[in-house]
């Protein structure tokens, strides 16, 4: 028994991938060569000068991606925290109280979960100002209804366990028993809810920009790569190997980080989960 | 002799250390007899039916010899296994809730058993099982082997599970727990439906439950921390326990005024040196820290493994 | 101490024809300060349901509840709160009566802080005088449950119970999930417990032999019902019912058929489709509790 297994290393992989990417964010001044909005000579290929060469308006690719990993993560992480609060807030209430209000909480968790959610972004995003906050607050709206109903199912377990009834005999108040007793156990669920959202968040920006109703000035890496695709010739020529390649990597590297790190705590979070070796019946 | 088992070991790897379930049992079992393995949660007893009938994870590593029938199981290939569970060998599960597919019919699931051994066509199998839910008393069986399983009492399931067990009119049947989780007097119908239908079969009856052992067996073994620590004929057991453990296992029924054996039994991945059972024991000595005690016989017909037996 | 009358509790049932269904029906019993009631009866009898009512867990339909004269049932919310602490429960299954993701100790700790029983200097030291009292190592304070084994937790939930001083302790099967010989182990702990602290014990349980050591009172419960109620000694060698004779396991009366759900009760005596010695009468005629001996009721018709 060694005790280092397959997830442990996907996990640490993934936690080491995010970590650089949170790197580059916050130090992107530091490391990028250029400022993203400075304009050189266009349509550039890659040099000494310019690793990843330049676009159709002569701002300096290299650049514009690091900068971009600030954009991505930003939004990745504004939405997913803000949703999986509001959304444990809510199932929190909706599995503890039940009663009218946790129906009328559950009632809109059902509505939104017959709307197809990406379909219904783009409509909104289109008819809304291009910016990165408003692709922020719709994916709030939408990112939350999942994390609400997964709360309150297991909130609904939880209710009728012993220790919580026990913590009401003991005097508890309800509040303190939502606090003490049933968010540190739904605290797991939560953590691998919000990975979830962070990674699905990267793809759906990703898209939305690239359909062009990203942030024009903030440029993400989704948006990047519109404007590549936009550019005339992109692929039969070389072009696309150092405009569209690298931000498009970029966005693959984040959703298998955060994919390999949910996959390694969900099980660590979980002991339910721990698998036993040993009987196979 | 049904069954000899000699030697046997069943280990198997966790994360925190190999646990050694079986660790040495020997015992044979007679041709009608009804022989009660008696031991506590994590004792090993439910991993020793499971090897007999060859039921473990890969992982797992067996030693020793399970003879039946003067063949050893343990080199059994898979396809003769296979001919033999349910056929010849079959086992009484406990908790019917999750041994029964939830989405097939009580009569199908038996018939399944029945046309799988027998090679019986649909039609007659089908009419076994209502056979088979009529002998273990069922009411308007025909009709109730069309139901499924959650419309069945935990009773009910119960005797679904002995239906299917004695389908296929096996010689000997390992039945783990029949009776745990029912009420009191659901329990006394299924001992007696027990008694009934495996009169002239080989069982092993694999239980904590003493009233349960005492009302069914003709010979009774305690297990403790991996291996059997006294066997005897059930009067012997009942009336003149030799091992510290039974006497102990006994003075702590209600019936027997409750007093209970101190400590814990120990984990299957870490014994106490010397006799397995010391640290609990009131009369242990040094040989007991030392020494691991053998299964002598002590009278003619009563084993027993402790380093003081004494009547 | 404690003073059940008439307690009864029905839920309704079905979607379109809406139904009572009674779980408890009409109980009373008294338990006098310091003694155990034991509460014997088969799963869905209604005996857990009694522990939660009594408790107010659960709402009751009607009836009165009074413990030490005070009437339970018209207590608002909050009074509810203070008045809880003194009466306390013990689930069947140890393992989840504990929250997984806390320490022992924190457990322990859990009812002198939301209290503050206890001033803060002096907890830790309260909590080892505990630890010691239900009879676990100073070291399994700083463990988690499912470090422990199921006995273990039990006294973990003991000890924690203590913390409160408590005067009436509802357990509801306390060892059914343990093995033998940790059921001898913790059943004593209780019984020296409640010698040492005079608690008053409500002994829920299935079986008829473990209650003939732990109560002073026997209570059988048959499908919402009590229908044999006595000292110990004169249930247990005079049982008249025929349900208790059958429960005594020594006798070895076999019973017919299942107990019935309590969507359909019997006519009559609830227990006569299953009574070896029912007669036409019992069929029809719901009997009442008889006084066979000083504070022995049965009701049967045979009595």
């Amino acid at each position: 028994m060694t005790g280092v297994t397959v997830k442990d290393v996907l996990g640490s992989l993934g936690l080491g991938i995010l970590v650089i990417l949170v790197a580059v964010s916050i130090f992107a001044p530091q490391i990028a060569p250029y400022d993203p909005h400075d304009t050189y000579k266009p349509m550039e290929h890659p040099s000494s000068e310019h690793l990843l060469g330049t676009n159709d308006v002569g701002n300096d690719i290299l650049s514009e991606v690091i900068y971009g990993t600030r954009v991505s993560l930003f939004i990745a992480f504004t939405v997913s925290i803000t949703a999986i609060v509001i959304g444990t807030a809510l199932g929190l209430i909706a599995g503890y109280s039940g009663g009218v209000l946790g129906f009328l909480i559950m009632r809109i968790v059902d509505i939104f979960l017959t709307i197809p959610r990406l379909v219904l972004i783009i409509v909104i995003a289109a008819f809304m100002p291009r910016s990165i906050w408003t692709i922020i607050v719709v994916f709030i709206i939408f990112g939350w209804v999942m994390t609400a109903r997964i709360v309150r199912s297991e909130v609904l377990t939880l209710r009728s366990q012993y220790y919580v009834e026990s913590a009401r005999m003991l005097g508890g108040s309800d509040l303190y028993i939502l606090w003490r007793h049933i968010l540190p156990n739904v605290i797991p669920l939560v953590v691998v809810q919000f990975i979830m959202e962070a990674s699905h968040v990267i793809i759906a920006e990703a898209g939305l920009s690239f359909l062009g109703l990203g942030d024009p000035v903030a440029r993400s890496w989704g948006t990047t790569f519109h404007y590549a695709f936009e550019c005339p010739n992109i692929i039969t020529s070389d072009v696309w190997m150092w405009w569209m390649l690298p931000p498009g990597l970029c966005i693959v590297a984040t959703v298998l980080g955060f994919t390999f790190v949910g996959y390694a705590l969900e099980e660590r979070l979980n002991p339910k989960l721990k698998t036993v070796v040993g009987m196979g019946v | 002799m049904m069954m000899r088992i000699s030697d046997l070991k069943t280990h198997f790897p966790t994360p925190d250390g190999i646990v050694r379930a079986v660790d040495t049992i020997d015992l044979s079992i007679r041709d009608t007899e009804t022989f009660g393995l008696i031991g506590e949660t994590g004792c090993g007893k439910t991993v020793l039916g499971l090897t007999i009938m060859r039921l473990l994870h890969p992982a797992t590593t067996v030693e020793g010899e399970i003879i039946y029938k003067g063949q050893n199981l343990l080199e059994a290939s898979e396809a003769e296994m296979r001919t033999i569970r349910g056929r010849e060998i079959a086992i009484i599960l406990q908790n019917p809730t999750t041994s029964l597919n939830p989405v097939m019919k009580v009569g199908e699931q038996i018939a399944e058993a029945i046309r799988l051994h027998q090679g019986l066509n649909k039609k007659d199998a089908a009419a076994k099982a209502v056979e088979m839910l009529d002998a273990v008393r069922i009411p308007s069986p025909s009709q109730r082997a069309n139901e499924y399983p959650h419309e069945f009492s935990g009773g009910m399931k119960q005797r679904v599970m002995i239906a299917m067990g004695l389908a296929c009119n096996p010689s000997f049947i390992i039945a783990d727990e029949p009776t745990k989780g029912l009420d009191v007097t659901i329990k006394a119908q299924i001992v007696e439906l027990m008694r009934e239908m495996t009169e002239r079969k080989a069982m092993l009856l694999i239980t904590h439950d003493l009233s349960v052992a005492r009302e069914l067996c003709d010979r009774i073994a305690l297990m403790y921390a991996g291996e059997l620590v006294e066997y005897a004929p059930l009067k012997g057991i009942f009336e003149s326990p030799l091992h510290p453990y039974t006497r102990g296992f006994l003075g702590s029924l209600p019936e027997r005024g409750l007093v209970p054996i101190p400590g814990m039994s120990p984990s299957l991945i870490d014994f106490p040196d010397g006799c397995r059972f010391h640290p609990r024991c009131e009369h242990a000595t040094e040989v007991c820290r030392r020494e691991h005690p053998e299964l002598v016989e002590f009278n003619a017909g009563h084993f027993v493994r402790c380093h003081h037996a004494r009547s | 101490m404690l003073e059940v009358e008439g307690l009864t509790k029905q839920f309704s049932s079905g979607i379109i024809k809406k139904r009572n269904v009674s779980a408890v029906d009409c109980v009373s019993f008294r338990i006098e300060k310091g003694k155990t009631l034991g509460l014997v009866g088969e799963s869905g009898c209604g005996k857990t349901t009694i522990g939660r009512l009594i408790l107010r867990l659960v709402e009751p339909t009607s009836g009165t509840v009074v413990f030490d004269g005070i009437d339970l049932f018209s207590l608002k919310r909050a009074e509810l709160r203070k008045i809880r602490p003194r009466m306390q429960m013990i689930f069947q299954d140890p393992d989840s009566s504990l929250n997984p993701r806390m320490k022992i100790g924190t457990s322990i700790a859990e009812p002198m802080k939301l209290h503050d029983t206890v001033p803060k200097d002096e907890r830790a030291q309260k909590i080892m005088e505990l630890v010691e009292t239900v009879g676990l190592n100073p070291e399994h304070v700083n463990r988690y449950p499912y470090q422990l084994s199921g006995g273990q937790n039990q006294r973990v939930v003991l000890a924690r119970i203590l913390a409160l001083n408590p005067d009436l302790i509802i357990a509801d099967e306390p060892t059914s999930s343990l093995d033998v010989s940790v059921q001898a182990q913790i059943l004593n702990l209780m019984r020296d417990l409640q010698k040492k602290f005079n608690h008053t014990y409500l002994f829920i349980s299935h079986d008829l032999e473990v209650v003939k050591i732990m109560a002073d009172q026997i209570a059988v419960m048959y499908l919402g019902k009590l229908v044999e109620v006595g000292e110990t000694p004169d249930v247990y060698n005079n049982a008249k019912h025929p349900y208790t004779q059958a429960l005594l396991s020594s006798r070895r009366i076999l019973l017919e058929g299942e107990t019935p759900g309590p969507a359909d009760i019997p006519t009559g005596c609830r227990f006569h489709p299953r009574c070896p010695q029912r007669r036409d009468k019992c069929a029809i005629e719901e009997p009442e509790p008889v006084e066979v001996g000083e504070g022995h009721y049965v009701a049967c018709h045979l009595v």
